[in-house]
């Protein structure tokens, strides 16, 4: 399986790392709620835990607990501009649906 | 569709649920706005990349107006109707500001609320702020969605009580939710992450175009603490502007300049400056209504012209240092804040002054933009994990005026805020049934020499013999650095009571008025707009209350209060399904007031708790 | 905030006397430190930034402690203030405007102050001059606040009627002396900034 991150993600990544001044990397993962199923969680990482699955990705780690990565195979996070709106967004070959805002979705 | 960013661990937050917030620098010649995402500041641009907003207003014919750029292109050929520095206006009477050095016709009806002559009307200050304000509350509503909680605004650490309150006004007209006035300084230093470093004292130097700050804060144990502030609200880098353009009016032969002449002086002055803050030198070429010059300025003359500016502010650097009780030595940061401080010779001078080389890796425009944003994140809740307490003060003494003029200070400068402070005062006269109290600012011993604030008479004293009366009067500054006044007659039970808001000479009903014009809105919008306001308020009073019982309502309430407050919840989330905007304020009101013990017992439970334990000496 | 909110709110730890609140023995003699210290500590709980998202109820819960909590330490930290203060929990109320009773020797120190402040602004280097100025100043306030001790800590001893009417006279005379010293250091600081003009 496998979960990457887009070059401009990675680079964001870094940055707010960077400012943070600590953190092992970050978390992706999916949790249930939200207006459609689930929602996706994003998260700095200081603590890991023993069953994380761990990827790297432009040499950011990203943290997955096993039960999200089945959501998340295949996943790509990008970094993107919508007119002033900016932040990351995950493009999930898992999903069926979305809620409009893309917050969550249903697999 | 909505964009993540990245959170804090464990503090991912349901869709829909995210909170943002903003900090706003409403500068004297540039403003801008800045957010936090993923636990950075940034500042939201527009979709050229634009950062800074130019502080200017132009009114057109009809009801049209133009903010920023547009405006400020225009400004030379349409001065009268084009408003620059109005931070310098803001809260100010007539006297207090350089009417001779404008362009604008000033009404002269209420000196006390001076207002600009403009093509589409009368403008006070507060108004043409609040467009100003506008334009970067869309730009956020735009990038962050319509959920913004409120917004925090900075004004220079030395603005009075009516500069800040006029202000607040023109957030309210421009219907932002002010989550708090911020001083600059302490937002600089906010931004510069000092809040997180080792404990210290730390020097703020902000000059920007039109104010003059400095502050000394101390950061120990979680809390940063204004020590001293003081400054000049009416020297900033337009006076260095000011100062090149009479040298080039002089080198040019001292010909009289009209107003649009003047203004296009002053802009080749800015350039001047600017350019001179990279080069030894520049060339200028001045062209305007006929008249032709050209020549040149170099970075020594420049340096001559503005040092005695330069000079002027360290008078104040060693004031407050002399209030702070520091030394030069004692200080650990230096942060340049301000345009102005770009210019070498202002920083080569300044850091000699305070022996440190000073910080200015953060862009000096921004820099009170990001620290804003900063702490209206950390206001919200946003920060949980480093929270830290920022304690402000008041600027300049509050006090009351005697008998023959002279000022019984109540507040001294440089006090931490919020404060109360009350004093007895009596009756000079047999048979004396009422007391004017007049309220001042300012550090000089007669009245003349202070700030006018607010006057009001307290009336219904019983009569009785001279001394006998005890009127009780209450000065209370709030966390924002605003002053109210009440006085309460003490005295065999009778009591009477009034109280006071100092304005800049805007009566609330004016405000409302302002308020009520500046809705671009067809009424009905408007009330629902206020509908939608009062809901977003009761959303969030229950969300707080909810919480609290969760955490509290069995160990602090009695069965009676805790139904009590439960049918006072059930009402609100009754009705504010209902779109009776007066029954959701009534439920507010309501379910606040059934409520008032808890808090109560809350705060006393959590004082208590670190008075018996050792969580004081934790802390 | 309308004053009556605040009337209606009874937060029953703020009844502690000041130096109960700020976790210090009553004493004139206290540690600066430990006193702002645990004034931030309660400030960091009560403060009204700590409330921006909650209901009116518990915003003036907020502005009532905070003011409150200020108002001790000001109290506290004012070595008058402090003094006048003790005698205040011991049932004592200090007059400020009473005058001294006959003490020639501070009458003559409390002159030679104003005269040495007097003749500073027109001296050449008058920072040397006032810091030594600070130094006496200091010195008395010192030895003023030693005499309060003693005559505090005797006075709350003592049972005799008479010998406590003596004591508190010399207390309430040295709270006005400390008070003196207090508005002398302000004409300091106003003179420096006076100087800076």
């Amino acid at each position: 399986m496998s979960i990457s991150l887009t070059q401009s993600a990675a680079d964001h990544v870094k940055k707010y790392l960077d400012n943070r001044g600590h953190g092992a990397g970050i978390r992706l993962g999916v949790r249930t709620s939200g207006c459609s199923g689930l929602a996706y969680i994003l998260e700095f990482v200081d603590d890991s835990n023993p069953e994380d699955v761990v990827f790297s990705s432009f040499g950011v780690n990203l943290y997955i607990d096993p039960k999200s990565a089945i959501y998340l195979d295949g996943t790509e996070m990008d970094y993107v501009k919508e007119g002033l709106n900016e932040g990351f967004q995950f493009n999930n070959p898992n999903k069926k649906g979305e809620c409009g805002c893309g917050e969550s979705f249903t697999v | 569709m909505a964009l993540l960013q990245i959170a804090e661990p464990g503090q991912s937050i349901a869709p829909h649920q995210h909170k943002h917030a903003v900090g706003i620098d409403l500068g004297t010649t540039n403003s801008l706005v800045a957010t936090v995402r993923s636990g950075q500041s940034e500042v939201i641009t527009n979709t050229e990349g634009q950062a800074t907003v130019p502080s200017v207003v132009r009114f057109l014919d009809g009801k049209e107006l133009v903010v920023g750029v547009d405006a400020l292109r225009n400004a030379e050929i349409d001065p009268e109707n084009t408003v620059t520095s109005v931070k310098r206006m803001i809260g100010r009477s007539l006297d207090d500001i350089n009417t001779a050095e404008l362009p604008y016709q000033f009404t002269r009806d209420n000196p006390k609320a001076p207002r600009i002559q403009t093509r589409s009307g009368k403008k006070s200050p507060v108004e043409v702020s609040a467009e100003i304000l506008k334009v970067l509350y869309r730009r956020s509503v735009e990038s962050l969605g319509e959920d913004i909680e409120g917004a925090v605004i900075t004004v220079p650490a030395y603005f009075d009580d009516a500069q800040r309150q006029a202000t607040k006004d023109a957030a309210h007209l421009a219907g932002i939710n002010v989550l708090r006035l911020l001083s600059e300084p302490t937002a600089a230093a906010v931004a510069y992450g000092l809040d997180k470093q080792a404990e210290g004292v730390h020097v703020v130097y902000d000059l920007g175009g039109g104010t003059f700050d400095v502050s000394v804060l101390l950061f120990s144990k979680g809390v940063f603490e204004v020590l001293a502030t003081g400054g000049d609200t009416a020297l900033g880098g337009d006076d260095f502007d000011s100062l090149i353009a009479h040298w080039l009016k002089e080198q040019m032969g001292s010909p009289e300049l009209d107003s649009a002449q003047w203004r296009s002086l002053l802009d080749l002055a800015r350039n001047a400056k600017e350019t001179l803050t990279e080069q030894e030198k520049v060339n200028l070429n001045y062209s305007c209504g006929g008249l032709q010059w050209s020549g040149a300025l170099t970075v020594e003359t420049f340096n001559i012209l503005v040092t005695p500016l330069i000079k002027q502010t360290l008078r104040s650097c060693r004031k407050v240092m002399l209030d702070a009780k520091i030394g030069a030595d004692e200080i650990e940061d230096l942060v340049l804040v301000g345009g102005s401080t770009r210019s070498p010779v202002v920083s080569s001078i300044v850091g000699d002054f305070f022996e440190c080389e000073p910080l200015c890796s953060i862009n000096p425009d921004h820099v009170v933009a990001l620290g804003a944003a900063l702490q209206a994140d950390a206001l919200i809740g946003n920060r949980r994990e480093d929270e830290i307490l920022l304690l402000d003060v008041t600027p300049l003494s509050l006090g009351l005026e005697l008998m023959g003029g002279l000022v019984e200070k109540l507040i001294p400068r440089n006090s931490t805020i919020p404060v109360t402070r009350a004093q007895e005062f009596t009756t000079y006269k047999d048979g004396q049934t009422a007391l004017a109290l007049h309220i001042v600012q300012g550090e000089r011993e007669m009245v003349e020499d202070c700030r006018s604030l607010a006057q009001f008479t307290l009336r219904g004293i019983p009569p009785m013999v001279a001394g006998a009366a005890k009127i009780r009067v209450t000065f209370q500054v709030d966390a924002d650095g605003l002053l109210s006044v009440s006085a309460k007659e003490i005295n065999s039970g009778v009591e009477a009571h009034v109280e006071v808001k100092p304005s800049y000479g805007l009566d609330e009903t004016e405000v409302t008025k302002m308020l009520q014009e500046s809705f671009d809105f067809a009424r009905q919008d408007s009330e629902q707009r206020s509908l939608r306001e009062q809901q977003v308020e009761a959303g969030r009073i229950l969300e707080s209350i909810k919480g609290a019982l969760l955490v509290d309502g069995t160990r602090l309430l009695c069965n009676r209060e805790r139904a009590e407050i439960d049918t006072k919840i059930n009402q609100l989330e009754e009705s504010m399904q209902g779109g009776d905007l007066h029954a959701v304020k009534r439920g507010c009101d309501e379910l606040n007031a059934a409520t008032e013990n808890f808090a109560a017992k809350r705060m006393d439970s959590s004082i208590s708790d670190a008075l018996s334990g050792q969580r004081v000496d934790d802390l | 905030m309308p004053d009556s909110a605040l009337n209606n709110i009874d937060i029953k730890s703020l009844s502690a006397n000041y130096f109960e609140l700020l976790n210090l023995p009553a004493a004139f003699d206290i540690d600066k430190k430990v006193l702002r210290k645990n004034y931030k500590a309660l400030m960091s709980i009560c403060h009204p930034d700590r409330f921006v998202a909650k209901s009116d109820a518990e915003k003036s819960a907020a502005v009532l402690a905070t003011a409150h909590v200020t108002q001790a330490f000001n109290t506290l930290k004012s070595p008058p203030q402090r003094a006048s203060y003790l005698l205040e929990l011991l049932g004592y109320a200090v007059n400020f405007n009473a005058s001294l009773s006959t003490d020639t020797q501070f009458l003559m120190e409390q002159l030679e102050l104003r005269e040495s402040l007097e003749k500073l602004v027109s001296c050449e280097d008058p920072d040397a001059e006032i810091q030594a100025l600070m130094d006496h100043a200091g010195s008395l306030q010192t030895k003023e606040g030693q005499s309060f001790q003693a005559f505090y800590e005797q006075l709350s001893a003592s049972v005799q009627t008479e010998s406590r009417e003596s004591l508190f006279q010399n207390a309430h005379d040295s709270v006005l002396k400390l008070r003196f010293l207090e508005k002398f250091f302000e004409e300091i600081d106003a003179l420096q900034h006076k100087l800076l003009d």
